[in-house]
């Protein structure tokens, strides 16, 4: 992957393309995660995929090329979750309608995932997945390190309830 | 990490799926133009200029030509006989004095913009490559406007649009000529202060430290954008919500 990105910043169409054929169903599966809706992914990874090309200036080399491109990828879906009328709906007080599930696996785990509130998912995509802290994501989402921890544990509790070998376990 | 969040991690961090075909196409062409408007794209053929406009272009450059030794003229005249008088330099920069509209004494909290200010002017070069950690900088002497390159730097392209649209200033300019309509301004902090707060693990007070700050500085504040040692993007959204709140009490467009 690295050695695309010197022929990336000189512009090579070539190399663009390769890259975003390499990486962009790994960030499409980013998008995924955070937005529900096919559209909204492609726009967020459109977006993500035109700073990752216009700004290979700005990659110093520190930690893996790859991380680097995910990191922007999240950041421009939280920036699309912000654009909407409650972004993160931190106040959801409802119940999650189980989606029907006919697979397992990865597939049926982003099911679930897609199926929580916006601000449970988004606080459990961060901590979980991604492996940010409460007061990274607090301060991302400019939330409290309280809410953070409060959306996680209600995301958690949640996907239990879904998930039998684990509801088994709390009951 | 829980079992649960193992579970997830393990499947859907390399969870990959495919975009839409034709969505390399809207990204090749946006990444073209935003070459082309760099002037960093791949070179391209020039189109070849049709004859009427090269003659267009020939009595353009006469009439340019004209107008500038007019201009150059006239400029020559008014400055070997008019002398301008105190009153017409109205807009001298900024000199670190305080003024009598200046509220930035009158804070009843220490203000980390406060302390920046008072420091003398260093220039730092931002270098935002790995997106985690905003590399700061101390507050630079007053820039002229438009939007100054070093800030474009540091802005979303759609912020850049609004900065010009809106003529973003730097807090000193603001401070010393007591702006009578929203503005907006940028502040970043001096890496000090980052790490006291970050020793302190008081992330959230910064952001509530700037705006208090933020009003001290003028009662038309309408947005800052920047932050220490926060991640820029959620520091962005931080400051701004902080300042927006203060801009809906008080700027006059709101009353």
């Amino acid at each position: 992957m690295e050695h695309l990105l010197e022929p990336c910043r000189a512009g090579d169409k070539k190399a663009q393309h390769e890259l975003y054929q390499r990486m962009s169903p790994v960030l499409m599966g980013i998008c995924r995660r955070y937005l529900t809706r096919i559209e909204e992914a492609e726009e967020a990874l459109s977006n993500a995929f035109i700073k990752i090309l216009t700004r290979l200036d700005r990659y110093s080399g520190e930690g893996s090329f790859e991380g680097w491109m995910k990191r922007i990828t999240v950041r421009e879906c939280l920036t699309y979750l912000r654009r909407g009328k409650n972004p993160f709906d931190l106040d959801w007080e409802g119940e999650v309608v189980a989606p029907a599930l006919h697979s397992d696996g990865a597939a049926h785990l982003l099911q679930l995932i897609q199926a929580l509130p916006v601000g449970y998912r988004t606080v459990f995509n961060l901590y979980a997945i991604e492996g940010y802290q409460h007061d990274e994501i607090a301060t991302m989402l400019e939330i409290s390190v309280g809410t953070s921890k409060s959306q996680l544990s209600k995301a958690r509790k949640m996907l239990k309830n879904q998930l039998p070998e684990f509801s088994a376990q709390d009951a | 990490m829980s079992n649960l969040d193992h579970k997830f991690k393990e499947a859907l961090e390399r969870y990959t799926e495919l975009p839409s075909p034709e969505l390399w196409d809207k990204i090749s062409a946006a990444v073209d133009e935003h070459n082309n408007q760099n002037g960093s794209g791949e070179l391209t053929e020039e189109p070849v200029a049709a004859p009427k406009k090269k003659a267009l272009v020939v009595v353009w450059r006469k009439q340019f030509l004209a107008i500038a030794s007019a201009a150059a003229t006239i400029a020559l005249f008014w400055t070997l006989v008019w002398e301008p008088t105190p009153e017409y330099n109205h807009r001298a920069p900024f000199n670190g004095a305080p003024t009598e509209t200046d509220l930035s004494s009158t804070g009843t909290i220490w203000s980390p913009i406060e302390e920046t200010l008072k420091k003398p002017a260093t220039a730092t070069k931002p270098s935002d490559t790995t997106l985690d950690l905003i590399e700061v900088a101390a507050l630079t002497t007053p820039v002229k406007r438009p939007l100054a390159l070093r800030w474009e730097e540091r802005l979303e392209e759609h912020e850049i649009e609004l900065a010009l649209e809106d003529d973003l200033m730097e807090l000193e300019i603001v401070r010393s000529e007591f702006i009578q309509s929203p503005v907006k301004v940028i502040v970043e902090f001096d890496p000090k202060e980052a790490n006291y707060y970050a020793s302190k693990e008081e992330t959230g007070k910064i952001s509530k430290i700037v705006g208090e700050g933020a009003k001290n500085f003028g009662q038309n504040m309408a947005k800052i954008i920047g932050i220490g040692y926060l991640n820029w993007e959620s520091a962005k959204v931080s400051v701004n919500h902080t300042l927006a709140s203060i801009s809906t009490r008080k700027t006059p467009k709101n009353k």
